[in-house]
């Protein structure tokens, strides 16, 4: 799950099923439609980690543990836990599960994304304290480890900062 | 039986031959469509990532103009035809024999005329295809978006995603009279639609 | 008396070069609809001389159209337009009780000359 690491502006770009972790003053950075843009942040120790999640449920398959909402929240925790960070302290931020071509268009999963992901994050024992989910438009989503912040655009929509 | 590099590559040649014939009928429609105009070319058959799918194809940060048609079923895939807002706009304006629009909101008619561009095309890889296959395979009706190419993408990708983390990707090319357009189509089968091309690859005479 | 045509067709572009070819020939275009349900309404309010019917169209397909069309009236006269050229699917249309195909994107005086053909001008 490699991410891509701009060295001129730290910024990380978070593809389809990546999960990047990090400190001030990267940013991390995804575009997403149907799928979600989920951050977990530790204000003390001013370290955050983003999922690109992209479907609810992995059934027990293989791939890249950020691209399912029941995987990627563990693999989330793993990589913040050398930080000796616990759920308990950590807030969830989320954003995406659109649904791009209207609610009577095909491939309907935006909804099923939000649901898993508020699902697994409640079995973690997580507290979602801001998000921006649903709707017809893509996102793009810029989470900031330096205090937390996850600015969202849409197209025609005024930015939101989570 | 794990498929070796070798045999990679030449699923891949082989693909891409298959593809480019059905990119000639796809060009043959777009060209009777245009009057003449526009035609397509097949630019790569490859196997990606699905974390790369947004930086391979440089979809940037700023909303496209994109039509999708989605194919049903085990041979099922999606087919996105993705313009920048202006060359968009051109089109629909040759398609309809005005000038170019200039409204902040495009017209039902600019739109019908992108979605009925997506259907020609669409339609002409899916005729292609069925006969390769030997099933009929059935597009949606067209969908017009104007949104970020990456998030449009991720949606009309997600049967594929649910099946691996690697995608096949056919990436198409415009030209207008010999000129390269900053346009593309991108059609991304199903696993099983991609199986069912590669079996009728070893079929062929 | 001219002709009666319904045109059928989700794409407002289509309807749009339909009508005005047939009414350039001496058609009455009498109403138009863009998806298949609506193709059937439509023909069971007007019943037209002809119809032009797309294949591929959003909620119910072309298809679903004529099937419903040819249960209300087995003399209809439907011309399937689309760009969907599969031999399956164009037996089914055949079978269903369509009278002829054009496939898009289609010449002009070839739709025309075919829609003559299904239904010659009054003294012709």
């Amino acid at each position: 799950m490699i991410t891509t690491t701009s060295t001129k502006t730290l910024d990380t770009l978070v593809g389809m099923g990546q999960i990047a972790a990090g400190g001030p003053p990267q940013k991390m950075k995804a575009v997403v439609g149907s799928c979600i843009a989920l951050s977990l942040y530790h204000s003390r120790l001013n370290r955050g980690v983003m999922a690109h999640v992209v479907l609810p449920d992995s059934a027990g398959r293989g791939g890249a543990p950020g691209k399912f909402a029941d995987t990627a929240v563990p693999q989330m925790l793993e990589l913040l836990k050398e930080f000796s960070a616990t759920a308990s302290c950590l807030t969830a931020k989320l954003a995406g599960g659109a649904n791009m071509f209207g609610s009577s268009g095909p491939l309907q999963i935006g909804d099923a994304n939000v649901e898993a992901v508020a699902h697994a994050l409640r079995a973690a024992g997580i507290r979602i304290t801001a998000q921006d989910v649903g709707g017809n438009r893509g996102r793009r989503v810029t989470f900031e480890c330096e205090g937390g912040a996850m600015i969202v655009e849409s197209a025609g929509q005024p930015t939101k900062t989570l | 039986m794990l498929e070796t590099a070798h045999d990679n590559v030449t699923t891949l040649a082989g693909l891409q031959e298959l593809f480019a014939s059905a990119t000639h009928d796809a060009s043959a429609a777009m060209c009777r469509w245009t009057d003449g105009i526009i035609t397509v070319t097949l630019d790569e058959v490859r196997q990606i990532a699905l974390e790369e799918v947004a930086a391979t194809l440089a979809l940037g940060d700023d909303p496209m103009t994109m039509v999708v048609m989605t194919l049903d079923g085990e041979l099922g895939g999606s087919i996105t035809l993705m313009f920048d807002d202006l060359g968009g706009r051109q089109l629909a304006a040759s398609l309809l024999g005005r000038a170019v629009g200039t409204e902040p909101e495009w017209s039902e008619l600019e739109k019908s005329a992108l979605m009925e561009t997506g259907n020609i095309l669409g339609c002409a890889y899916v005729n292609a295809l069925t006969r390769l296959v030997g099933m009929d395979l059935r597009p949606s009706a067209p969908y017009f978006i104007q949104d970020f190419g990456a998030s449009v993408l991720q949606q009309a990708l997600m049967t594929q995603a649910a099946a691996g983390d690697n995608l096949l990707l056919c990436d198409v090319g415009f030209h207008r009279q010999g000129e390269k357009l900053d346009w593309r189509v991108v059609f991304v089968p199903t696993p099983g639609l991609q199986a069912s091309l590669q079996r009728s690859l070893h079929s062929a005479p | 008396m001219p002709r009666r045509l319904l045109v059928a067709d989700d794409a407002m572009i289509i309807r749009q070069i339909i009508k005005d070819m047939a009414v350039s020939a001496g058609w009455e275009v009498v109403g138009e609809a863009s998806n298949g349900q609506e193709a059937i309404e439509r023909y069971r309010e007007l019943s037209p001389d002809a119809v032009t019917l797309d294949l591929v169209m959003p909620e119910h397909d072309g298809l679903h159209a004529l099937h419903g069309i040819m249960e209300f009236d087995s003399e209809a006269k439907v011309l399937v337009v689309s760009a969907l050229e599969q031999r399956g699917v164009l037996k089914d249309a055949i079978k269903a009780g369509a009278a002829d195909f054009v496939a898009k994107p289609f010449d002009k005086r070839s739709l025309q000359a075919t829609l003559e053909q299904l239904v010659p001008k009054a003294g012709t």
